[in-house]
């Protein structure tokens, strides 16, 4: 059993200093935290305007500018790579040089998201580098890192995820697209048109009305592009042979087309022109209407 | 619990260890520094399990030790006796006598190793139980008791000798 006279006698010390001078490296701390986090808004605001680098002519700031989203290119482009190949026909309502040009919010993901993440990200590190090295030590900034790292990679995540199911969908011809047609010659296309809301209504009838999986050998010399665009962000590009009458999508699954649909794009093509009532509601549609209403 | 509370109750228990253990109170209020921002960072995650002074000092060995394998790895180690440095003349005896027993003391704690040195320092002059000297150093109360035994007789020993040859 331990007793008193066991005990030494270690005489007591006490702190006779400033408490500030204790409690340096919290305000430190915190100053420090401000002033990254004043660093990384910056270079979230910087983020979302990366894109402007482009039509920027003074070659500091358009450097400054563009490393942001040069380096989102690399990641989805160099070195992920994107299904944009697989898109073959960069006309009408595609986005030149999208990054996913079959979803407009993956692309949004992939070019402003995933840009203003790593320009944050960046801005944030250089402040947290050139802060107190005591208190913001590697060991605190690999913490920090990782936490971006994590939001960026979700965010790729995301792009890529939304991609796909909107790749899905568009095989599967899910949803109630508007259309962009095309027309020219033997010499190829010359020229589209878009056909979205109501003036879209007898197409989209025409197009799922006898639409069926279909196995059938492809002519590819008589196939036309069309372009469907899904509740405004989601496009699927197609080939339609109409004297065949089938339709196949970008990974060559085929369906079945009805010979009015068929008939109907081999009439645009041609002329550039709709057959009539196929543009608007038909009139009959509307008629009944009124007569309910009385 | 609030970190100025916090700070209160653990100020001169986490400065006085650091002191004792590094001999410099310089360096031991620079350290000190560090464990305070680490309390003020982790206040969040302490659950009370045991009293904000065993908590501190837990983080202060920590500190301690983090410091010692990189910078300075012979304060870990026992030390050989070092000469009595002169002492003001201007104080009173009794004061000075007060001052050269406190370092002889400190001096002597040199001489033990980091172990026995946290042993003694956590016990007889943090005044902490076998259990929660334990908790800090990952060990058991009864491996802790028979440390303290040892070090006591070691530190003892250390004294004698130092008395004796002066």
């Amino acid at each position: 059993m331990e007793s008193e006279q066991d005990r030494i006698e270690i005489p007591e010390i006490v702190y006779q200093g400033d408490d500030k001078k204790l409690k340096e490296r919290i305000f430190k701390f915190k100053t420090g935290s401000l002033r990254i986090g004043i660093f990384t808004l910056i270079g979230l605001i910087l983020g979302f305007y990366s894109h402007t680098y482009v039509s920027d002519t003074f070659f500091p700031t358009k450097f400054i500018m563009a490393i942001p989203y040069k380096i989102s290119e690399a990641i989805y482009v160099s070195v992920l790579g994107t299904d944009a190949k697989m898109m073959k026909f960069w006309h009408g309502p595609v986005t030149p040089n999208a990054f996913f040009p079959h979803s407009w919010l993956a692309t949004v993901m992939a070019e402003l998201v995933t840009v203003v993440l790593i320009s944050g990200a960046i801005y944030g590190s250089l402040a947290y580098f050139t802060g107190d090295k005591r208190i913001f030590t590697l060991q605190r900034f690999l913490k920090f890192a990782g936490c971006w790292c994590a939001a960026i990679l979700l965010c790729i995540g995301l792009a890529y995820g939304i991609n796909g199911k909107a790749v899905a969908d568009n095989e599967r011809l899910q949803g109630e697209p508007d259309f962009f047609l095309y027309h020219g010659d033997m010499g190829g296309v010359k020229d589209g048109r878009g056909f979205y809301g109501e003036n879209a209504y007898v197409l989209r009838e025409l197009l799922y009305n006898g639409l069926s999986p279909a196995h059938v050998q492809r002519n590819a010399e008589d196939e036309i592009p069309m372009h469907l665009i899904y509740a405004l962000s989601r496009i699927g590009e197609y080939k339609v042979n109409c004297q065949e009458c089938y339709l196949v999508t970008e990974q060559g699954r085929l369906y079945h087309v009805s010979e009015e649909f068929a008939a109907v794009l081999a009439a645009y093509y041609e002329s550039g022109t709709l057959p009539e009532g196929i543009q608007g509601i038909p009139l009959e549609s509307s008629t009944e209407a009124e007569v309910e209403t009385e | 619990m609030k970190f100025a509370a916090a700070y209160e109750q653990s100020r001169d228990a986490v400065y006085g260890y650091l002191v004792y253990m590094t001999r410099d109170t310089g360096l031991a209020e620079d350290l000190s520094q560090e464990v305070f921002l680490r309390m003020f960072l982790h206040l969040g995650k302490f659950r009370e399990e045991s009293s904000v002074r065993t908590w501190a000092l837990s983080i202060a060995r920590n500190v301690f030790l983090s410091y010692a394998k990189r910078k300075r790895p012979v304060l870990l180690q026992e030390q050989d006796w070092e000469p009595e440095p002169d002492l003001s003349r201007n104080l009173p005896e009794e004061a000075v006598l007060k001052k050269e027993e406190a370092e002889a003391v400190r001096r002597c704690l040199m001489c033990l190793g980091e172990q026995e040195r946290t042993v003694l320092l956590l016990r007889d002059f943090q005044e902490l139980s076998y259990e929660e000297i334990a908790r800090i150093m990952g060990l058991t109360a009864e491996v802790i008791k028979s440390r303290i035994y040892r070090a006591r007789q070691k530190f003892k020993e250390i004294y004698r000798n130092v008395t004796d040859a002066e």
